[in-house]
């Protein structure tokens, strides 16, 4: 049974991240505790709430579910990455402006899924929007004011319906 | 919720995958997409001695669609497999089944071998291959063997795969083209395991008969499970909408069903009659089905 640590040189936002880490270190936590990258949230820890969401070659990835072994070779990107110097990516602006957010556990993950989602499709409806983004649980906001964000994020008005 | 220590090792190709497996027998798991594997390793449900990591056996990753048939090599991404334009023109169940697993994170990383290799009871690909009748392909050391997918999957968790043994590809006899596929799932949520979930093809000659059935259910079935039966009855109906439900009525009733304690044998029987004839009719009708 090796619990032997190993170094790591860990592509993350552009940057390289050297640390040492157990075979066993998911990548998750590699990321917070090693990179500094706070942003990657641990919820359930097996892949269902979609808080530790990243980004592993563009692609949205569950970060508790890699091992930081794994990650050499790749390209990870955090929310903390999505940003450029002072200026928001459309998605958190987006956010930002249709209050997509309470607590922010659940955000991170949220926004790069959506921008994953928006990148693949940006011919969005409320649909599918909501369909898109069904692998990233929030307690705190019922999904509405995320919905919008990402609808106005991929360049649609929603259209408000008279109750 | 943290793994037990393991030795991690990576296999750069299928001649060191193979002797790896060889040497190290069922104290090893394989890890290739981790998103059964590594869920169970943080809840310590498994907590194997060697992580064999095939990530990195490039060999194990196509799609290739000719004329007759689709082979998917066992390391294919579940959203490559939703995104192959090729596969929704040739084999469309294919792709509906794969929108159902998961979420789209999870399909980043979950491949066509490691769902096969689990062969969990609701899961999707396993019983859409299983309803075209697929071919799976096995290597070892000791050589290469096929088997048909209902030889491979024995039972809900349970495969013919040795512990030597890895998944190289699966093999997929197309259906005729043009054919209409229907893959209806009812879980409890977007992307769970299937409660009940049907998959079907059906496909129509220049005179608009029905010449070519497949149906398959899955959830609470153990493995999944082809319905020859039901095919060649509604088929000899010319898929007429009467003969469809009595075939779903005989075929579910049946069949052996499963219940737990979450949902009674009862309750899964009247699911999988929702879903079959739903996918029955939506197949054969040539609709798409709306959810």
């Amino acid at each position: 049974m090796s619990s032997d640590r190993i170094a790591l040189d860990i592509n993350v936002n552009g940057q390289t991240v050297s640390g040492v880490a157990e075979h066993r270190t998911l990548l998750s936590d590699f990321l917070r505790h090693s990179a500094g990258m706070t942003g990657v949230h641990v919820g359930c820890e097996h892949g269902v709430c979609g808080a530790c969401t990243i980004l592993l070659d563009g692609r949205p990835v569950r970060s508790c579910l890699m091992f930081a072994v794994q990650a050499k070779r790749h390209e990870i990107t955090t929310i903390e990455g999505l940003a450029r110097g002072n200026e928001m990516h459309p998605v958190q602006a987006a956010f930002r402006k249709h209050h997509g957010l309470q607590c922010g556990f659940c955000t991170p993950g949220m926004v790069l899924t959506a921008v994953d989602l928006l990148r693949r499709n940006p011919d969005q409806t409320e649909e599918s929007v909501r369909e898109g983004i069904s692998g990233n649980l929030c307690r705190c906001t019922g999904y509405e004011g995320i919905v919008h964000a990402v609808l106005d994020a991929a360049g649609i008005q929603k259209k408000r319906k008279p109750e | 919720m943290k793994p037990a220590p393991f030795k991690y090792v990576e296999a750069i190709d299928e001649g060191t995958l193979a002797s790896m497996l060889s040497e190290s027998g069922s104290d090893a798991r394989l890890l290739a997409g981790g998103q059964s594997l590594v869920p169970m390793m943080n809840f310590r449900l498994v907590s194997p001695a060697v992580l064999i990591d095939l990530n990195g056996v490039r060999s194990l990753e196509f799609v290739d669609c000719d004329g007759q048939t689709l082979r998917i090599g066992s390391l294919t991404r579940h959203a490559t497999l939703e995104d192959s334009k090729e596969i929704c023109r040739r084999c469309p169940l294919l792709t509906k089944a794969v929108q159902k697993v998961a979420h789209r994170a999870v399909r980043n990383r979950g491949t066509t071998g490691g769902t096969l290799a689990l062969a969990y009871p609701g899961a999707e690909i396993p019983l859409a291959l299983m309803t075209l009748d697929a071919e799976v392909c096995l290597r070892s050391h000791r050589g290469e063997r096929r088997m048909p997918i209902a030889g491979f999957i024995r039972g809900a968790l349970d495969t013919a795969l040795a512990d030597d043994e890895y998944i190289g590809c699966v093999e997929v006899r197309l259906p005729p083209m043009g054919n209409s596929a229907s893959f209806v799932e009812a879980s409890r949520r977007h992307g769970d395991f299937a409660i009940g979930a049907a998959g079907v093809v059906a496909a129509r000659d220049h005179h608009d008969r029905l010449i070519y059935l497949r149906a398959g259910v899955g959830g609470g079935t153990g493995a999944p499970v082809r319905l020859p039966q039901l095919e060649q009855a509604v088929v000899k109906e010319g898929g007429a909408e009467a003969a469809v439900s009595d075939a779903v009525r005989e075929a579910i009733g049946q069949l052996e069903v499963f219940g737990d304690h979450h949902y009674p044998e009862d309750y899964r029987r009247h699911v999988l009659r929702g879903v079959l004839q739903r996918a029955l009719t939506d197949a054969i009708g040539g609709r798409r089905h709306v959810q």
